[in-house]
């Protein structure tokens, strides 16, 4: 047989060299047809060849289908598991933070809004710091300080998402023997405020809420009370805005911080002649009214917060023409009990007026809070 | 067609329809294209089967024989190019056992302008087939082989000389 499958060359127009004319090749044609239906007329369908093909035809259906279903979920399998990997990818790398921390907090960090004052100038995380559980903790933390307000507060009941979360109802309030370091900056007096920043770090997990107490004393002895506000931009205007009412969760090696304002009084020009022998009121003293809701310090600070020993002198009195005299007080702070863990000396002349934060994470680092509601304060003590 | 295509019950409907209208001319369509009479049933229970399982052909019932000897067409041109082996859907029958169409296909390897027709090109042995056996018009083979009219009458006129001359040399 010669080869059936030549190439498909272009033809030539017919009859050209192929001697065949118009009627001689109908002629034959009729002759083709007639032959090949003879040669083809015994050709019959095999037996079975429709119930083959009625089982065929919805098979190749089916199968066409599951192909098709096959390969829909293949690639959507493999673009979900794409960009699975590639989010998993991202969140592996995410570097940590020297001591630990998980750097990606800084991303809470920014969305909390919380700014960052005085960020900084904390004590650098220490490498290496042995985790402790939070059992450990609670049977390690004093329990001398639970009047105090900070620690008075229970651990959220709820916690958002994070690595945290699910531990955080467990985790005891901060105490004394919680922190590793603490650490206050004093900024030079801005416009005759002084501001302090303290922030801490803890060995041990636990919770952190509120605002912290301070407890001010005069190194002279004398002097009078010094109330503790929430803090007042129009007086203290460098003062972090920290939104109130969070609950921080803190890991060992993380950061807390708060700050304070110092400012000191106004001495008055005029006075009754009874004021000499009270101690200036904070309504009085203060270069501005304070706020409506004072910070609370507890009858503890109530206790602990001396009045100095030379209250200020009112302008008018008999001792009007001398200067009034400076006094050292000194701010010292304590999560728990009354050793101070930090402190910083002020002056003021007519006493003063302090304005504090609520606890918050430094900057860079991420906020692990709760949810529970701000704390009821207590005007200050005096 | 009497069956309205769409659903699955009608479409075997169809099928059966089909198949006993235009199998059988298919199946001889096939064996004169082919020059492998094992292959005509396959190509054929191919066709039919590619046909029906692609619904949007089985609803255009007017042109479901168009696709079937379209379908035909190909499928044999894919079998003498690449001797498809494959498409393997009918039982084949035991060895022991003759086939009711065993003779037939013996007496069609045996006919002379069987043998003639395998023996020239295979545009022209597609020509001739469709213009003659499947009584098609010179423009329905021009279409149906994708090529122009005119080449369509040089490939059956070259194509009846080559197998004048062919059966000429049986004799």
């Amino acid at each position: 047989m010669s080869a059936p499958h030549e190439d498909d060359r272009s033809p030539q127009p017919p009859g050209v060299d192929s001697g065949l004319d118009g009627p001689t090749v109908e002629a034959l044609g009729a002759v083709l047809r007639m032959r090949m239906q003879q040669a083809v007329s015994g050709l019959e369908p095999h037996p079975g060849t429709l119930e083959v093909l009625r089982r065929a035809v919805p098979a190749r259906r089916r199968r066409r289908h599951a192909a098709l279903a096959t390969t829909a979920v293949t690639v959507f399998a493999v673009s979900a598991g794409a960009t699975l990997a590639a989010r998993g990818s991202l969140h592996t790398e995410r570097p940590k933070q020297a001591g630990g921390t998980d750097v990606g907090n800084l991303m809470s960090t920014g969305a909390d809004g919380v700014p960052g004052g005085g960020s900084g100038h904390g004590p650098a995380p220490i490498d290496g710091q042995q985790m402790s559980s939070p059992l450990s903790a609670a049977t390690s933390a004093g329990t001398s300080a639970t009047s105090l307000s900070q620690t008075s507060k229970a651990p959220p009941a709820s916690s958002p998402s994070s690595t945290a979360a699910t531990a955080a109802p467990a985790l005891p309030a901060c105490q004394s023997a919680s922190v590793l370091a603490m650490v206050g900056t004093q900024s030079p007096p801005n416009g005759g405020v002084t501001y302090e920043t303290v922030i801490g770090t803890v060995k041990s997990a636990c919770t952190l809420a509120g605002t912290p107490t301070l407890m001010v004393s005069a190194t002279s002895g004398a002097g009078g009370g010094v109330p503790q506000f929430r803090p007042d931009p129009a007086v203290a205007p460098l003062l972090a805005g920290v939104p109130s009412g969070r609950t921080l969760t803190l890991q060992p090696g993380d950061r807390f911080e708060f700050q304070y304002a110092w400012v000191p009084s106004g001495c008055p020009t005029q006075a009754p002649t009874s004021a000499a022998t009270s101690a200036p009121t904070s309504s009085s003293g203060s270069p501005t009214a304070p706020p409506a809701t004072p910070v609370s310090t507890g009858a503890t600070s109530a206790a602990t917060a001396p009045t100095p020993t030379r209250p200020p002198t009112p302008a008018g009195s008999s001792t009007s023409s001398a200067a009034p005299t400076t006094s050292s007080y000194v701010v010292s702070f304590a999560l728990s009990g009354t050793q101070a863990q930090q402190s910083a000396t002020f002056a003021a002349a007519c006493g003063a007026t302090l304005y504090v934060t609520d606890f918050f994470p430094p900057e860079g680092q991420g906020v692990r809070r709760g949810g529970d509601a701000p704390t009821a304060t207590v005007p200050a003590a005096r | 067609m009497a069956a309205e295509p769409g659903a699955g019950d009608v479409s075997v409907d169809l099928l059966t329809e089909t198949y006993r209208d235009h199998y059988a001319s298919l199946l001889k369509l096939a064996a004169l294209l082919l020059d492998d009479t094992a292959s005509c049933e396959d190509v054929v229970q191919e066709a039919f089967i590619r046909v029906h399982s692609a619904r949007t052909r089985v609803r255009d019932a007017d042109k479901l024989l168009a696709y079937l000897r379209q379908t035909v067409v190909n499928l044999s041109r894919s079998t003498l190019r690449r001797r498809l082996i494959g498409l393997r859907l009918a039982p084949k029958p035991m060895p022991d056992m003759a086939s009711a169409e065993e003779g037939a296909y013996e007496l069609l390897e045996k006919d002379a302008l069987i043998q003639a027709l395998r023996g020239i090109q295979r545009r022209q042995r597609e020509v001739l087939v469709l213009r003659y056996f499947a009584d098609l018009t010179e423009a329905q083979v021009a279409t149906l082989l994708g090529i122009s009219v005119g080449s369509v009458k040089a490939y059956g006129s070259r194509g009846i000389e080559a197998l004048r001359v062919r059966m000429e040399a049986f004799r």
